[in-house]
């Protein structure tokens, strides 16, 4: 059962870097650098968009940086 | 013919006499517990712990401490490699606990389970450079800029190479329990980096550990997995690394410059490598090693 859990996170990582852990950092980044993010977003919803995009991404190409792995 | 044979025969006492001669120097430069691996590994992990207190307690700044983090993890290999060759204790001797506790410890800012890296590197020393069952043959690369980008690639989440290849070769060598090691350290990993950016702590989390751990990631396989193998084109013994002279120095390159000593004989401490390999250099010639002067 553990294990089968610990598989499932490691399959969905990307996605739960993208939505557990970049949303709360930016959040921070942008507060310690005084920028205020458009549209009247606060700092953790412009990092839930950077990281749920950016994960989603990761997730179906298997990359954070290129389109192939 | 029977010239013939006698060459043969006086070829192969040279042959005999050469590997007795290679031997006695490297059994020399081995034993005894290499206590500054001790030290280094235990102490390097003790300071980058420490970190996290002080930079949280705001009594050191998070991009002093950066550049420490990034150290300890590029530095904290080395000493488990001695465990995983059993240098510091072999099993049933008296310092045995402490080769096993250097082992796991030394490790951890890099998230690598002690087990899952010695099984694997010691595949790495059966079949160095061989495409199939070498688990580190995924970090071959043309050149230095290259190998970095390979790195990066290998670590993306579809890769099954590099670190994330060593899943498959762990199965392949009939150790699927030792996977799991790796599925609860990333899991640790990341479940303490989003508890402590939920806490408020994120940017602590990033350059203590996150950053660190892909730059030392980096940095650690540049030199021991690709530099002192390039281009892993050869097998065999005396030809599937080389003694090479690194822009950075030894001691920036991890002493990996001597790491055909290692790899010839995986029990002399690291320290002692390059004096093993002043001492063997006319053997290693005479065996027709690459020793790249330039």
């Amino acid at each position: 059962m553990l294990i089968a859990v610990l598989k499932t996170g490691f399959q969905l990582g990307p996605l739960l870097f993208g939505l557990l852990f970049i949303p709360p950092v930016t959040a921070q980044i942008l507060t310690v650098l005084d920028w205020t993010p458009p549209l009247g977003m606060t700092p953790l919803l412009a990092g839930f968009l950077l990281g749920g995009i950016w994960g989603v991404y990761a997730q179906w190409r298997g990359s954070w940086l290129t389109w192939r792995p | 013919m029977a010239a013939l044979s006698e060459l043969k025969s006086i070829a192969a006492e040279g042959n005999k006499l050469l590997a007795q001669r290679e031997q006695n120097i490297a059994r020399a430069h081995m034993g005894g517990v290499p206590w500054f691996a001790v030290a280094w590994g235990l102490g390097n992990f003790a300071i980058w712990l420490s970190l996290w207190p002080l930079v949280i307690f705001s009594i050191v700044p998070v991009w002093a401490a950066f550049p420490i983090a990034t150290l300890n993890v590029i530095l904290c290999y080395l000493p488990s490699h001695e465990a995983q060759h059993d240098i510091i204790g072999r099993k049933g001797t008296k310092w045995r606990w402490l080769n096993e506790l250097v082992g796991h410890v030394s490790t951890i800012p890099l998230v690598l389970p002690y087990r899952a890296a010695k099984l694997t590197h010691l595949e790495h020393h059966k079949h160095t450079n061989d495409p199939e069952r070498d688990p580190d043959y995924s970090m071959r690369a043309n050149g230095p800029w290259h190998m970095i980008w390979v790195s990066l690639k290998n670590r993306q989440p579809g890769s099954n190479r590099g670190l994330r290849g060593y899943r498959d070769a762990l199965i392949k060598i009939g150790r699927p329990d030792v996977v799991v090691d790796g599925l609860i350290y990333q899991f640790v990993f990341y479940g303490i980096l989003c508890a402590l950016a939920w806490a408020g702590f994120g940017i602590e989390a990033l350059l203590l550990w996150w950053l660190p751990r892909h730059i030392g990631t980096a940095y650690i396989q540049f030199f021991l997995s690709w530099a002192p193998h390039h281009p892993a084109v050869e097998t065999g013994r005396y030809r599937n690394t080389r003694y090479w002279r690194s822009a950075v120095g030894n001691i920036a390159s991890m002493g990996m410059q001597y790491h055909i000593v290692h790899h010839l004989h995986p029990s002399i401490p690291l320290t002692r490598t390059p004096a093993a390999y002043r001492e063997l250099r006319p053997i290693l010639e005479a065996r027709g090693c690459r020793l790249e002067d330039h």
